[in-house]
């Protein structure tokens, strides 16, 4: 079969793209990465940038304590400059900010907050000047239900997280609010699951409910409704006795019925719901054995035209 | 006038008026690209409404300078980017789509036994496999959950997330999603022999309770308020989906209903398909991604497929009245593909056993079940 040798190929492809490195490669482009834009408010600098896997605009606000900051920028790290780090798990982006302490050598606290943060979030950066390593700036975290998240770390002038690392009356750093992307991704997964289940278990819930609800209207509406008889030679006698009307769900009253009968009742409940308004289900209780060509044929015939309903490679 | 400047004016004119000399390598492959959709759908039948649209699409918009998919001098969109512009960026036509499926879906046998909702939920298990898998190839969360839902088998609902999270990637999502679609009685099978007994797939269900037409119309609304509420993103798809039922099960606007099923459908789908196979010019489509996205594509399918049945197995542990294993297949929303193919396997292993009205059930779930996890990746962007 053609097809099959269409999958295998397919298969194979993506197969010799894992395990090429050039395949990996190929999408390591960082399409999403943050362009923020910045507006001072008083002292405090506010970045304004839609974050990777974001379609909303988030702010985060910078605010120093124990001296003058200036204007942050986003710092975009070159192929040989930039430190071995995945900036996926960096999904604000990465900036540089000047501040300059009340005196040389001084500290100063550095305080990033935004609504966007959660408790998982830290602030990463250059941890380690010759080996570039970036670690946690010891980020003190401040959550109050209902408030922006507030971020806040402490840096010394001339500390290994100054640039320059220099006592020099200048302190720049490079810092990252840092999220751990494959918990994200694998824990929103899960949730995202399960929440799929949750939202379809509660509608089927509300289903059967309401089913109940109409069922038993309909049962007050069909008061006069004859109980089914257990055995098939009842049939007759009821027959004798009572017009047969719809039969109650779940009974079973064409068991001995033969197959020619059983079609010709098919045949007529299709031309009868045929002509009327709208299609419904079947009501009879048990599948008829179908040992004739001609009941086989009718219900063919029965089960096509009530397909048609759902036939999208007709009408789509 | 001499020689040399006629001469200078014909290769003026051969250069930069006629697309020729500007054809390129990419654009013969896409050419023959559209040439093999458009064989599969006009040779063998698969998805042709969707499929001819598209790979002629695709085959316009790989003329070189042919006016089709850019911008004039002025920024005026051409003919088709006016299509995509404003049916597809604005999200309209994956909308009326859905309001069409909604005014032709009789959701009868989902009313009647609902617990078929939870086969549609297992169903979207390689959606989220998908995801993470995708992810692992450096592709960013929106393109991997716009990949995932491919899985769902759900042309309109994988379009329409596409275009909110990696419009980018709609050709080849769009492509990956019908073709699949189209291919589910090759892809199906298997998988549904490998994981059921033919014991299993002997089966017989109890036929179904009669609804009511009343029931059917409260379930439009009842549906409408339950899902919205909880994923209140998934709105203008489920929205206009219980709207167009609503509209068939109400009887009291024929005429409406009529033209949401057909005329509405149908001149949407044309300017759908157009826009979506226009997306797909060389220089964009001609890379690795859309090679990983078809083999994720029908990796997605197998795992949905396996999905539903397990979901089933699980459900069996607990009911009495066991449920045929064959159509948890059934959960991906290929309506109405998924369900006749669980009705022919159950018809190979008895043929009294009439399964395709029970399998219709699971496939409703399914639609909802992806548009659910649609709604589900959408919010997660937010």
């Amino acid at each position: 079969m053609p097809f099959k040798q269409f999958f295998t190929g397919i298969l194979t492809m993506a197969l010799l793209v894992l395990v090429t490195t050039s395949g990996w490669a190929a999408f390591g482009e960082d399409i999403e990465r943050p362009k923020p834009t910045f507006v001072q408010e008083g002292v405090d600098w506010i970045a304004e940038l839609i974050p990777r896997g974001k379609s909303t605009r988030v702010q985060i606000r910078f605010h120093a304590k124990g001296g003058i900051l200036a204007e942050p920028v986003p710092k975009i790290f070159g192929e040989t400059d930039g430190p071995k780090i995945d900036v996926k798990n960096y999904r604000s982006g990465f900036f540089v900010v000047n501040m300059t302490p009340d005196q040389k050598g001084g500290e100063m606290a550095l305080s990033l907050s935004s609504s966007y943060f959660n408790s998982a979030t830290d602030i990463w950066g250059v941890t380690e000047r010759v080996s570039k390593t970036w670690g946690t700036t010891g980020v003190v975290a401040r959550i109050v239900k209902g408030e922006p998240a507030v971020l806040t770390f402490t840096v010394q002038d001339g500390s290994t997280l100054d640039e320059d690392g220099q006592a020099d009356g200048k302190i720049q750093v490079i810092i990252a609010p840092r999220d751990h992307f494959w918990g994200y991704a694998i824990g929103t997964l899960v949730i995202r699951f399960f929440g799929v289940f949750l939202v379809l278990g509660i509608l089927m819930i509300g289903m059967i409910l309401s089913g109940k609800v109409f069922q038993a209207l309909e049962k007050t509406k069909q008061p006069s409704a004859p109980v089914m008889p257990d055995e098939p030679g009842d049939l007759d006698q009821l027959a004798d006795s009572t017009e047969l009307e719809s039969p109650a769900p779940g009974s079973d009253p064409v068991q001995g019925v033969s197959p020619a009968m059983a079609a010709a009742i098919g045949l007529a409940l299709h031309l009868h719901w045929k002509t009327a308004a709208t299609p419904r289900t079947l009501p009879s209780a048990t599948p008829v054995p179908a040992t004739s060509n001609w009941s086989l044929s009718g219900r063919n015939r029965l089960m096509s035209d009530r397909m048609s309903a759902f036939d999208r490679v007709q009408k789509k | 006038m001499s020689w040399q400047y006629i001469l200078e004016l014909i290769q003026n004119i051969l250069i930069s008026q006629t697309g020729v000399p500007h054809l390129t390598m990419g654009n013969v492959v896409m050419l023959l690209i559209a040439f093999f959709f458009l064989y599969l759908a006009v040779g063998k039948r698969f998805e042709p409404l969707l499929l001819v649209p598209i790979g002629f699409g695709i085959f316009l918009v790989n003329f070189p300078l042919a006016p089709i998919m850019g911008l004039t001098e002025e920024g005026h969109p051409h003919l088709v980017r006016y299509f995509y512009q404003y049916g597809i960026e604005t999200e309209i036509i994956p909308c009326i789509i859905f309001l069409g499926l909604g005014a032709m879906t009789d959701f009868g046998p989902l009313i009647a036994n609902p617990k078929m909702l939870l086969i549609g939920g297992g169903a979207q298990l390689g959606v989220f496999v998908t995801y993470i898998g995708v992810l692992f190839f450096g592709f960013t969360l929106k393109e991997a959950a716009s990949v995932g839902i491919i899985g769902g088998a759900d042309g309109p609902t994988t379009i329409y997330l596409t275009a909110k999270l990696a419009p980018h990637l709609l050709g080849a999502n769009a492509l990956a999603a019908y073709s699949y679609m189209a291919m589910v009685p090759l892809i199906q099978p298997p998988i549904m022999r490998l994981m059921t007994t033919p014991e299993q797939r002997r089966i017989k269900m109890r036929q179904l309770r009669p609804v009511s037409a009343r029931e059917k119309l409260f379930f439009s609304l009842t549906a409408s308020i339950l899902i919205i509420l909880l994923i209140p993103m998934v709105a203008p798809l489920m929205g206009m989906f219980m709207f167009g039922n609503f509209m068939r099960e109400s009887l009291v606007v024929k005429r409406l209903t009529d033209t949401a099923q057909n005329s509405l459908m149908n001149i949407v789908t044309i300017f759908l398909g157009l826009s979506v196979g226009a997306t797909m010019q060389a220089e964009v489509f001609l890379n690795w991604k859309p090679l990983l996205i078809f083999s994720f594509g029908l990796i997605d399918f197998v795992v949905c497929t396996f999905g539903g049945i397990l979901t089933v197995h699980i459900m069996n542990l607990f009911l009495k009245e066991k449920i045929n294993p064959l159509i948890g297949s059934a959960g991906v929303s290929a309506v109405p593909m998924a369900a006749r193919v669980s009705h022919s396997e159950g018809l190979k292993a008895d043929p009294n056993n009439w399964l395709m009205m029970h399998a219709m059930a699971p496939n409703l779930a399914g639609v909802i079940g992806s548009a659910a996890a649609a709604g589900m990746f959408i919010a997660m962007f937010q």
